[in-house]
């Protein structure tokens, strides 16, 4: 087609509708473009050209956007595609790098986070100031009762002050021979020494808490709790909700409200405060037959039992045996509702003191 | 060099008379299975026309463009049908039956494009009268009552049918206008009508207002065709960005920032070059600030001026162009 484009001649009127219209080859473009550029003659035609075109046909409305407009192929919309490509990678790198560098969960053993507080039944206030705690004959034969809240427990970076903020902790402990693993709610006291995460169990008494007439704490509704769980080296009782929950349920089928034990015997009262007791750590239960008016609130060892735990332990350590099942007789106290103290060796027979 | 031509670029026959055609050897090799396809979507035998006259046609518009491709190479056999598709083949086929003057091809193209011809020239003239005088003009030279040579000739023999027969029309319109209207008026150069204003800076010296229009005219021819189209539309014919760009088919921003970079690289180009011809840059700076009107140059020329490289190549001669 060269043979159109001569120096000092036109593009006749058919190359000129073809360049108008965009239906030229590349080549013949190119050089249509260049004839147009010197000749300001053909130049006034295409534009006249192009002026009668869009004085005649109206101007074509866009058709509104359909979803296929979404899927053609425009060199602007993969120029898109890539920049959302780029800023989806670039945030997956990002908190891949936050992960990253975020600090490990915490051991397991160390502290953990319940919540909602508001499922834990409300039981008594107890006093916080810790106890020494006296040296017990080891149980020898002491079964461990599995923490069943842990595997549902979230687990949280140490606080690096776990008892300020009035935040609730509690001690936790590996299992040792003979030690029964319970877990203990606490709240947090300012004055308290913050147990370090190298060492992170407190060898609070248990029997204080019994001393202390509860183990529990009321929860506020929005509160946290840390939870930790220690060894009861005494094999007296350290009653939580864990413990309770690591129980057999009671034939009443309601929850445990309160409960104390001494080596195998072990008594618990209901939330109706029905008593029953176990010989073997819980199975079978037995109803005690209410010898008293109202209530069992609050079930506990006498300060005379203490006594005789913890030099039986201190005995049972000077023989390292491990192999003596038995477990020294002691007392029990429990409070009604009306605050009566009623006592007994055996959990059966119960006595007003 | 712009004169302008309203000579028909193909023979054509009066209608009713027959047609000398060309030999059927010259031009592209069209299977017979193609060729009947591509006559039986033109609807060429409702316009008179027969499969040889169709096929006539087609090998000329395929030989003329090499079916589309550059100078020099070979088409295949695909390459020939899938410019043929391309092609408007009703249009091409009633555009050829009237050129050859079918009776039942003129009914049509006067149903068809009878008004469309009217409106296409007041739109160009922008005049009702001249519009209607500009399109019975064209008319009746389409109709083949020009002769040359003792034969009529119609311009629709030109249409190659590759863009639309009505874009044709109107293209030709406007060549006819663009033509009458170079006849009739004289043309008034610039020089003549603009007013010297009085030099607010002095003037620089003659050897420097030469080294200028040196580098100007060098920085001129070393210019992209395309780049000195944009120019020459934008500066010397001053059209809009949006007709620019319209008839280009880049989008209007497109074509404003071309134009920007391409002043800022022709003031660029024209201090490297002032540098290079031995003036100093403070020099070339203030060379450039020179009041235009101080320079002996013609930028329309500079800017128009063709580029013999472009078509040192292209020295043989058609009978289809226009002088």
């Amino acid at each position: 087609m060269n043979d159109l484009l001569q120096p000092g001649q036109h593009l006749d009127p058919d190359q000129l509708n073809a360049f108008v219209e965009g239906v030229l080859p590349e080549h013949e473009r190119r050089e249509s473009l260049a004839h147009l550029a010197d000749c300001a003659h053909c130049r006034q035609i295409v534009f006249l050209a192009q002026q009668a075109q869009q004085a005649n046909e109206p101007v074509p409305v866009k058709a509104a956007t359909t979803w296929r407009d979404w899927f053609r192929f425009h060199p602007l919309s993969m120029l898109g595609a890539a920049s959302a490509a780029l800023a989806c990678a670039l945030i997956v790198t990002v908190m891949l790098h936050l992960h990253h560098i975020a600090p490990p969960p915490p051991p397991a053993t160390e502290t953990a986070k319940v919540e909602p507080v508001q499922s834990l039944p409300p039981v008594a206030p107890r006093e916080e100031a810790p106890i020494a705690m006296p040296s017990v004959p080891e149980r020898p034969a002491a079964k461990a009762i599995p923490p069943p809240a842990r595997q549902s427990l979230a687990l949280s970076a140490p606080p690096a002050n776990p008892i300020q903020g009035g935040a609730i902790l509690a001690d936790t402990s590996t299992n040792e021979d003979n030690a029964r693993v319970t877990t203990q709610l606490r709240r947090a006291e300012p004055t308290a020494p913050a147990p370090s995460p190298a060492a992170p169990y407190i060898p609070s008494p248990s029997a204080a808490d019994a001393l202390a007439g509860a183990s529990v704490e009321n929860l506020p509704a929005n509160g946290r709790a840390f939870l930790s769980r220690r060894t009861e080296v005494t094999g007296s009782i350290t009653q939580t909700l864990q413990a309770k929950a690591g129980l057999r349920p009671l034939p009443s089928k309601l929850p445990i409200a309160t409960t104390a034990s001494s080596g195998a015997l072990i008594l618990a009262a209901d939330s109706v405060g029905t008593l029953f007791v176990s010989k073997n750590d819980g199975e079978p239960w037995q109803a005690v037959e209410q010898q008293w008016q109202g209530k069992v609130v609050r079930l506990a060892l006498a300060p005379r039992a203490i006594d005789q735990i913890a030099s039986q332990k201190q005995q049972t350590e000077a023989k390292n045996s491990t192999d003596n099942p038995a477990v020294a007789p002691s007392s029990f106290q429990l409070t009604t509702e009306a605050g009566v103290i009623w006592i007994s060796e055996d959990g059966m027979h119960w006595r007003q003191q | 060099m712009d004169s302008a031509s309203t000579q028909p670029v193909e023979l054509g026959s009066p209608v009713g008379t027959p047609v000398a055609l060309p030999p059927a050897s010259t031009g592209v090799e069209i299977p017979a299975a193609l060729l009947d396809t591509l006559w039986s979507e033109a609807e060429a035998g409702s316009l008179e026309l027969s499969r040889e006259a169709f096929a006539q046609k087609l090998r000329a518009v395929g030989a003329k463009y090499n079916c589309g491709l550059a100078p020099g190479q070979r088409p295949s056999p695909t390459q020939v049908e899938t410019f043929y598709r391309a092609l408007q083949l009703r249009e091409l086929a009633l555009a050829h039956a009237c050129a050859l003057g079918r009776e039942a091809a003129w009914e049509q193209f006067l149903q068809r494009f009878r008004a469309p011809l009217i409106q296409a020239a007041i739109a160009i003239t922008g005049s009702s009268s001249l519009g209607q005088d500009l399109a019975d003009s064209l008319y009746s030279e389409l109709f083949g009552l020009t002769e040359r040579d003792g034969q009529r000739r119609s311009p629709l023999a030109s249409y190659s049918g590759r863009g639309s027969l009505m874009g044709w029309l109107r293209t030709t319109l406007a060549q006819r206008h663009v033509d009458h209207h170079r006849r009739t008026r004289r043309e008034t150069p610039l020089e003549d009508t603009d007013v010297a204003a009085t030099p607010s800076a002095p003037t620089p010296t003659t050897e420097a207002l030469s080294r200028l229009g040196e580098s100007l005219a060098e920085t001129l021819r070393a210019l992209a065709p395309e780049d000195r189209f944009l120019l020459a539309t934008y500066f010397l014919d001053q059209r809009t960005l949006l007709e620019i760009s319209q008839l280009i088919c880049i989008h209007e921003s497109t074509v404003s920032r071309k134009l920007k970079h391409l002043t800022a690289g022709l003031h660029r180009q024209l201090l490297k070059r002032l540098q290079a011809s031995g003036m100093s840059k403070r020099a070339a700076d203030e060379a450039l600030g020179t009041d235009p009107r101080d320079l002996d140059l013609n930028l329309r020329n500079l800017l128009q001026a063709p580029t013999v490289e472009a078509f040192s190549n292209q020295a043989k001669s058609s009978g289809t162009k226009q002088t």
